[in-house]
């Protein structure tokens, strides 16, 4: 054992392995396709494809696994049947934020809560706003009420007390009464989640709905993991199982199984720490990373290398959903409706528009010959040359790129255009409209793009990348050397362990004695919760490296903004420090600050952090020349005219060495196209590093 | 030729993001909460005779108005001789000319290229403060504008990049609070540049000849989009009336009335058979009765259409001049939404019976909204909560109408949590729930259900404001549906109900009193003996009516120890229950 670290990332389409060993740094991988709704099967298809080239998850110390249960369990609605107890006297699921996202519909819904106002229960309680305890908790009402919800068949019981982030006593009560209702009705498992164990922050719509979708996935979550941990045992594994976090950390199996809600974005972020982790190795200090699906692009900023954590975080949320609130702590990751797949068509008033609907898998692009017959974006990079005419994925896809032309051809009679014309059209429109994307994103932080490396892995996202960085003049792309495809599984090798608490708690910033000690108090009782977290993972909490962070704001505004603290126990000298640095932030943010403003802290919030040593990236061995992958001249066209372009085998590409556009680079799970004004340095490690002639 | 198909198709899709890349550039620059939180704005993009090419927006009621803020421009520079050049932007609050309140303060930029005159953006956002009688500018007791604060014609803010320092020292001087008024124009400001760098890469990257295409592009296609839109709404003319509670120095209720026509190529809102203006401040200018209508147009229609000039094509509005939708100086206005929002809801009640898959029954329409003031115990300062209340909505022909949902006047507004009222002011949440006592309109479907939500004083005295509408006239129903019920506060002393109503001008309050604040269910659609059992039954098992109200109202036993409908003897009880009607 002790010899490989190995990350699993489930994917709607693919599971992906990666192995790293531990002292050779030597890496493998397989990619086998998933197999919903009984994921881990698929698992055990790519850990035996492992097995065939030697590499034994006997062997392996660490499994760190990305999965998607917990997000398609709410898509699909298929979690388990949710009782809530709440305060009595609160309709707070139903009532919701009440706003109307879609405003001229008239006929707008809200998002559906997901438990039903007959399996609510209220109880007598009341924790005042100051902590105390206003009307003590009615302990039979709760015992009354975890009864009657499981005589109505309710798997799953989640429990959300007004106050309860300032004070959680009656829900823990409520909690151990629970369990006891639970164990004398003889059930096997107790699936309790209260609200202030996922969030201590204020605003009780949003926890509590938390802790109702925690509940509600935690069953099929549970059974899920268990399954597969047979399986590992089964196969000898003795290592450590562990579940990587929405925050961009990891936690052990046993802790996830408790708030799987944590867990949700654990895979697409994945990809986000793989490009911090590779840019950090090369240097480079500001990335935007996409990871081109074959439906969606997901799009994560991190600046400086540091990508925002935040716990404002909404699922099945659009333009016209409202969605439903997240306080879980997540990375910042966005989704653009735009993937290989995307379906090119005409709109009602004859514009040619691409996406969002897109033909996915199945039934696929028209090249892929098994039953679409939409135009897609992959079909028209087909008809004009930029994919491979007969396969993709090094062979394992076969492409049909007369089906391609066909249903090119249809749309494009249409509009009286040329076929190739329009798929050249089709694919700026949808270059174009990622960049905007983009550039909102970019914007609603404040950050300029051209400041900014991109990073792009994908099936698609090398595809697209050249045109997006022109559209916003990003000097500089980086597609990595480890397989589009399995970008996500490497950079789950080498997250941290990483456990995070956010405790509202409003405090004017004063400087004087009282302040620092209030400050130091809340800290210090944050940590201690910390370290049982990481105590109960058996991690030595001496391990452990803790930095605390603020949100505050100037005194009568409704928005925080997160502040790092200089020291988790601040002397008074900090004080003015930590004024200090707000005014900045809030300056960077919002372009302006009030100085003789009072400033509040309304959240503390604590981050302990194990780290882990993350694996390098190896030099590339490839040897001889240009030559070797030079694989043959093809037609294609740009800017209305076919030109002769070179096609290279990026496996067989040497180090060193650059290239000028138009070229085309295919590699086994991917293709890079370098249009004609760029040029390219293929590196040690085999990253292709492109930028736009000067 | 197709190239430039292709680049026309581009710039018209970048034109959509430049508006919302402006929104989010005043979003960021902004310093008061009503713009970076409550998103009372809206930026815009027009062609140079002010007609739309696209809008940003997180309330409804700047759709429409847009083009009236640069029309009155574009007219005192030809009228008045104002000189117009590349850098100029204009500011202009003249709510009869540009609609809505003083407020609203509207800010417009001519967008040159080259010397050329490409384009226009204008911006329109709520200012916290333009001086007059109450803080915040706007109340329930003006008789004439001049109360409510500073008027400013189409003027110059910049001239050629220039900051005209007299105009603004004049407004700051009329402001409560200069240095937020300041730091939000300057935030509708730069929203106005960003869109003047983006025309001119645009024109750098394309050529001044394709971008002007593009634009012409994009304010004509909604025309053909209205028409094909057009063609599948009914044909004919539809009416509907309404009744506003008087206001204190009234005589009777105000009845209002809107004609609506409708036919291949046009969509016409009458409102002739109207009130002249009235001495209360919720009178309504032309631009604000024509972006009424244009709401309710894209409702009906599109909601989600990309809105450009073309689109509001076949939109016309008959409102005499000096009536309650059309009201001239110096009619007050600062409370116009409550009005304007009538206007939408007339159009909707009119239509809604032939557009059933676009509109519901009425809902509770008002904003619902109280100003509470009171010095905060805990920290001895003085402490102002102004909210928006949810409330319930109509039912639709195929649905239960939903509750607790902010009204039509308001968009992407979050309603106050519990926890964060508690913390921020002094009063203690003592409910926050459906309010389920008083019901909804009942029907095939239901409307859904408004809010009960009770505030408990903890300030040893507090002040309540408030000015609500349909306190005795509910919601309406469709089609044998039932009306909904009305929108109130009631304030509670020692347990006994000392006040009751929705208009408080400075009531005081005193430490223990609760404010009690009860929106209305919205309307029913269809016959109530018509409800599907199993729906009775569910609403039964969610505590949202009684036993008593499943068998009179709908007609429908329960056995409530098994939670079954009785079929046969519902059968026999709703036969018995429509013979007699």
């Amino acid at each position: 054992m002790d010899k490989w670290r190995i990350g699993i990332d489930i994917g709607g389409a693919f599971t992906d392995l990666y192995a790293i060993h531990l002292k050779t740094g030597e890496s493998v991988w397989s990619k086998v396709e998933s197999t919903p709704p009984n994921y881990e099967i698929g698992v055990l298809n790519g850990i035996e494809e492992l097995e065939n080239v030697n590499v034994y998850v006997r062997d392996a110390i660490q499994i760190i696994h990305g999965q998607t249960v917990v997000i398609n369990t709410i898509i699909t609605r298929t979690g388990s049947r949710v009782g809530f107890i709440t305060t009595e006297g609160f309709d707070t699921i139903e009532i919701q934020r009440a706003n109307r996202r879609d405003i001229f519909n008239f006929r707008y819904s809200k998002p559906k809560p997901f438990v039903s106002r007959s399996l609510t229960r209220w109880v007598k309680e009341r924790i005042d706003v100051d902590g105390s305890i206003y009307i003590p908790l009615s302990e039979s009402e709760v015992k009354e009420a975890v009864r009657s919800l499981l005589r109505s068949d309710v798997e799953s019981i989640a429990i959300g007390f007004i106050n309860s982030y300032i004070n959680p006593i009656h829900e823990t009560k409520a909690r151990e009464l629970a369990e006891e209702v639970f164990r004398e009705e003889g059930k096997s498992k107790n699936y309790v989640t209260i609200s202030s164990d996922l969030s201590r922050e204020w605003r009780e719509y949003e926890r509590f709905n938390t802790a109702i979708l925690n509940a509600y996935v935690q069953p099929a979550f549970v059974n899920y993991i268990e399954k597969l941990e047979e399986i590992l045992k089964k196969k000898g594994f003795r290592g450590t199982f562990y579940i990587t976090l929405s925050s961009g950390g990891v936690v052990t199996s046993e802790y996830a199984k408790k708030y799987p809600i944590t867990t949700i974005e654990g895979g697409p972020i994945a990809g986000i720490m793989g490009g911090v982790r590779l840019a950090s190795l090369l240097n480079i200090k500001n990335i935007i990373v996409i990871d081109g699906g074959s439906t969606t692009t997901k799009a994560g900023i991190a600046k400086d290398l540091i990508p925002k954590v935040h716990t404002e975080y909404w699922i099945e949320q659009d333009e016209w959903n409202a969605g439903y609130p997240l306080r879980v702590p997540t990375l910042d990751i966005h989704e653009i409706g735009l993937g290989g797949t995307s379906i090119i068509y005409l709109d009602e008033l004859g514009n040619l528009r691409v996406g969002p609907q897109a033909a996915g898998a199945r039934p696929g692009p028209a090249c892929y010959g098994i039953g679409g017959n939409k135009p897609t974006l992959t079909d028209a990079y087909v008809v004009l040359g930029y994919l491979n005419p007969n396969y993709l994925l090094g062979g394992k896809l076969k492409i049909d790129s007369k089906k391609a032309v066909e249903v090119v051809s249809q749309l494009a009679k249409s509009l009286n255009l040329d076929y190739c014309k329009l798929a050249h059209a089709a694919i700026i429109l949808a270059n174009d409209y990622a960049a905007n994307l983009i550039r909102q994103i970019s914007i609603k932080r404040g950050y300029d793009p051209r400041e900014f490396t991109l990073i792009a892995h994908g099936g698609s996202g090398p595809m697209f990348a050249p045109f997006i960085a022109k559209e916003l003049k990003i000097p500089l792309i980086l597609v990595p050397s480890i397989p589009s495809g399995v970008f996500n599984a490497w950079g789950m090798i080498g997250l941290n362990i990483r456990h995070e608490v956010i405790q509202t708690n409003i405090l004017r910033v004063e400087e004087n004695d009282r302040f620092v000690e209030i400050v130091n108090n809340v800290f210090s009782e944050i940590r201690k919760s910390i370290i049982n977290m990481f105590k109960s993972e058996n991690i030595d909490p001496e391990s452990v490296e803790t930095s605390g962070y603020l949100d505050m704001r100037y005194e009568g505004q409704a928005h925080t903004l997160k502040v790092e603290s200089p020291s988790t126990e601040i002397t008074l000298k900090d004080v003015r420090e930590i004024k200090e640095r707000f005014h900045q932030v809030h300056y960077n943010e919002y372009g302006f600050k009030l100085p003789d403003s009072n400033i509040e802290i309304v959240s503390f919030h604590l981050v302990g952090v194990h780290k882990v040593s993350p694996p390098g990236i190896e030099r590339i061995a490839q040897k001889g020349t240009i030559k070797n992958a030079f694989l043959e001249e093809r037609e294609i066209y740009v800017d209305g005219r076919e030109i002769r372009t070179p096609v290279y085998k990026k496996e067989l590409l040497p180090p060193q060495i650059t290239l000028n556009g138009p070229l085309i680079i295919e590699g086994d799970t991917s293709t890079v196209i370098v249009p004609k004004d760029f040029k390219i340095l293929h590196d040690v490690y085999g990253n292709i590093l492109m930028k736009p002639e000067a | 030729m197709s190239e430039e198909l292709i680049s026309i198709q581009v710039i018209k899709n970048t034109l959509t993001s430049i508006v919302k890349e402006m929104f989010w550039t005043t979003v960021r620059a902004a310093k008061s909460s009503i713009i970076y939180e409550t998103y009372d704005f809206s930026p815009a993009l027009l062609d140079e005779d002010g007609n739309l090419i696209a809008i940003g927006t997180g309330v409804p009621n700047f759709i429409g108005i847009m083009p009236f803020i640069v029309r009155c421009v574009l007219e005192d520079v030809e009228r008045e001789g104002l000189s117009m050049d590349p850098g100029d932007i204009f500011i202009v609050n003249d709510p009869y000319r540009s609609g809505t309140h003083l407020n609203d303060v509207g800010l417009v930029m001519p967008l040159f290229y080259d010397k050329i005159l490409i384009a226009t953006s204008a911006i329109k956002g709520h200012i916290n403060d333009v001086g007059g009688m109450n803080p915040g500018s706007w109340g329930p007791n003006a008789v004439e504008i001049f109360q409510e604060g500073l008027i400013i014609p189409p003027t110059h803010l910049y001239r050629k990049g220039e900051l005209n320092k007299e105009i603004l020292r004049i407004i700051l001087h009329n402001t409560r609070i200069p240095e937020y008024v300041h730091g939000d124009i300057e935030a509708l400001a730069s929203a106005l540049r960003y869109a003047q760098r983006r025309i001119n890469e645009l024109c750098e990257k394309y050529g001044v000849r394709i971008v002007k295409k593009a634009i012409v592009d994009k304010v004509e296609e909604g025309k053909l989009l209205a028409k094909k839109n057009l063609a599948k709404l009914p044909k004919g003319e539809f009416f509907a009336e309404e009744r506003i509670e008087k206001y204190e120095n009234m005589e009777e209720d105000l009845r209002i009335t809107v004609r609506v026509k409708i036919t291949d190529d046009e969509f016409i809102a009458d409102f002739s058979e109207n009130p002249l203006q009235v001495k209360a401040p919720i009178n309504t200018t032309y631009p604000g009765t024509y972006a009424s209508v244009a709401i309710a147009f894209v409702a009906v229609t599109d909601p989600h259409v990309s809105l450009s000039q073309g689109y509001l094509d076949p939109i016309e509005v008959i409102a005499p001049v000096g009536t309650l939708f059309n009201a001239t100086p110096p009619a007050p206005v600062s409370c116009y939404w409550e009005t304007m929002f009538y206007a939408v809801d007339l159009i909707w009640k009119a239509l809604a019976i032939h557009i059933p898959d676009k509109l519901t029954a009425g809902h509770f329409l008002s904003v619902v909204s109280e100003t509470l003031s009171m010095i905060d115990p805990r920290d001895g300062k003085y402490k102002i909560l102004c909210e928006p209340n949810p409330g319930g909505w109509g039912a639709g022909v195929d649905r239960d109408g939903e509750s607790c949902l902010v009204s039509s006047a308001d968009g992407e507004t979050y309603t106050h949590p519990a926890e964060v009222l508690e913390r921020e002011y002094p009063i203690r949440v003592e409910c926050m729930k459906l309010n389920v006592e008083e019901g909804v309109g009942h029907g095939r479907f239901r409307g859904g259900f408004g809010l009960r939500k009770d505030y408990r004083i903890l300030s040893d005295e507090a002040v309540l404001v408030c000015s609500i509408n349909r306190i005795t006239y509910p919601p309406w129903g469709v089609e044998d549906g039932m009306d909904g019920t009305c929108n109130h506060i009631a304030i509670i002393r020692d347990d006994n109900i000392i006040w009751d109503g929705g208009r408080a001008f400075n009531f005081k309050l005193t430490k223990g009193d609760v404010v009690s604040i009860r929106s209305g269910g919205g309307g029913g659609w269809g016959n109530p003996l018509e409800r599907e059992p199993e729906r009775v039954l569910e609403d039964y098992k969610n505590k949202l009516i009684t036993l008593d109200v499943a068998k009179n109202v709908y007609g429908v036993l329960i056995d409530p120890k098994h939670l079954k409908v009785d079929i046969e003897a519902t059968r026999k009880l709703r036969e018995a229950l429509l013979s007699k009607t």
